[in-house]
């Protein structure tokens, strides 16, 4: 039986609905509240906060060898995944490819890059390969922003959550095949760029990386920072919301596709992907009518999209957290090759990090959505001008925490 | 009907779920409600 993420589902125990509902909405109300007493000016100073890490660790990680390594590295560990994807065997059950592909990579994105920062920039295969080629660079125009991103990321979301076969060694093969050559090529073309801006994989973990307590000052020193001023260090550009917002939708049509109504629906592909398609919908929806409310509370000049587009992203990994941890611990199994043991990890402690990633996901949303807001909104207006994004973020954690338990 | 049938047919017709869910849908409402009340009218000069 194909499931959601390719690989067979997983059943977890769930929460009791209505306490972790009501304590998750109220932790996101009261740190609100909290924040506007506490916290009258912005705080957070982005690329100029951090405290340096000691030069020889510096020295280390800009060395040439270890750049030579991860890459090395890198490429690799690609190479023998692609080799057991195409030449392994052609069912998941035996070929350890796919959980590779969903568990250990895709959501081993998520730890990797909070706890080191951008580190998958310098292990990334497609950006080490197309660097090796040498061309004339065309300059990519500054008005795609992350569109390229999007619309790689909703092609691998499509194939995890949607294509009925997405748990085939040969499928993932194919797509990671295709993927790889496209970007290489379009690496090639518009040099290291490209990966900055359209390599859906690369971007979003850099924007994992960016809620890092490891990072870069301005000046180019590494740092240890708070996570959240590492989150003023991204840069504001075109589609970086849609993207965000890719991700969280996504996340939330994973969530209804394990709700029984849903698998009773039989959706077929088609149905899948509008349902995919109106899950993104829907959560975007939702974030265009908060700014739109917002916006007559802010200063002149000011565009709201970009400057609360940041403050999704703790969201967006609180949730994937939440989503996505049993998932990681009993699937990523299969990775060694071995049967699941649903023993490792208790009910309880899967019910605690999905309760835990979403309420400390929406309330570090909220403290950077606050810091950002008594920027740009008027002076009299700091603490209603919040409310509109106050409630996003509270439908945002009770739809989150419903889809979680539900599951 | 006794009152343990009653809120068992309630538990059957879904509303005791329902209201788990008018908490935050409340909340929500309120906080819009609040926002949309009080935009400015005033241009930003006259702000403190």
């Amino acid at each position: 039986m194909i499931l959601a993420h390719g690989l067979g589902g997983r059943s977890d125990l769930p929460v009791p609905l209505w306490l972790a509902l009501y304590a998750g909405a109220g932790a996101v109300v009261v740190s609100f509240f909290a924040l506007t007493v506490l916290w009258k000016e912005p705080r957070l100073r982005g690329a100029d906060a951090g405290r340096a890490l000691p030069l020889s660790l510096q020295r280390f990680v800009d060395s040439a060898f270890s750049r030579v390594v991860s890459r090395v590295v890198g490429v690799a560990l690609f190479a023998g995944f692609l080799a057991m994807a195409w030449a392994g065997p052609g069912s998941s059950a035996d070929n350890p490819a796919p959980a590779w592909f969903y568990v250990w990579f895709w959501v081993g994105l998520v730890p990797l890059s909070l706890l080191f920062g951008p580190i998958w920039r310098r292990l990334n295969p497609l950006r080490t390969v197309a660097s090796l080629i040498p061309a004339r660079h065309r300059e990519l125009p500054d008005r795609l922003g992350y569109l390229p991103a999007i619309v790689g990321l909703v092609a691998f979301l499509w194939l995890e959550l949607v294509f009925p076969h997405s748990d085939s060694p040969r499928a993932i093969a194919f797509f990671c095949t295709v993927y790889a050559v496209i970007h290489i090529a379009l690496g090639v073309v518009h040099g290291p760029r490209w990966f900055d801006r359209g390599d859906a994989f690369e971007v979003y973990a850099r924007l994992i990386a960016a809620l890092s307590p490891f990072g870069r000052r301005g000046d180019g020193r590494l740092v240890v920072r708070n996570p959240l001023d590492g989150l003023l260090t991204i840069a504001p550009a075109p589609w970086l919301t849609a993207l965000v917002l890719v991700v969280l939708g996504s996340t939330a049509f994973d969530g209804l596709t394990r709700l029984p109504f849903w698998t009773s629906l039989d959706a077929g592909v088609v149905g899948g992907t509008g349902g995919l398609a109106a899950c993104i919908a829907l959560t975007y929806g939702a974030y265009a009518g908060a700014i739109s409310l917002t916006r007559p509370y802010l200063r002149r000049g000011f565009d709201p999209y970009p400057a609360f587009a940041p403050s999704l992203i703790p969201i967006m990994v609180g949730y994937t957290v939440a989503h996505y941890f049993s998932f990681a611990v009993f699937s990523g199994q299969q990775g060694f090759g071995r049967a699941i043991d649903y023993t490792v990890v208790s009910t309880g402690v899967i019910a605690l990090v999905q309760i835990a990633g979403i309420v400390a996901g929406h309330v570090l949303a909220v403290t950077s959505a606050h810091d950002r807001s008594v920027g740009v909104l008027r002076a009299n207006y700091v603490k209603v001008g919040q409310y509109p994004m106050l409630a996003l973020m509270i439908g945002y954690t009770a739809l989150g925490i419903a889809l979680v338990s539900g599951s | 009907m006794t009152v343990a049938a009653r809120v068992m047919m309630m538990h059957q017709g879904g509303w005791d779920e329902i209201l788990i869910f008018v908490g935050p849908v409340v909340i929500i409402g309120l906080l819009v409600h609040v926002a949309r009340k009080q935009v400015p009218t005033t241009p930003e000069e006259d702000d403190d």
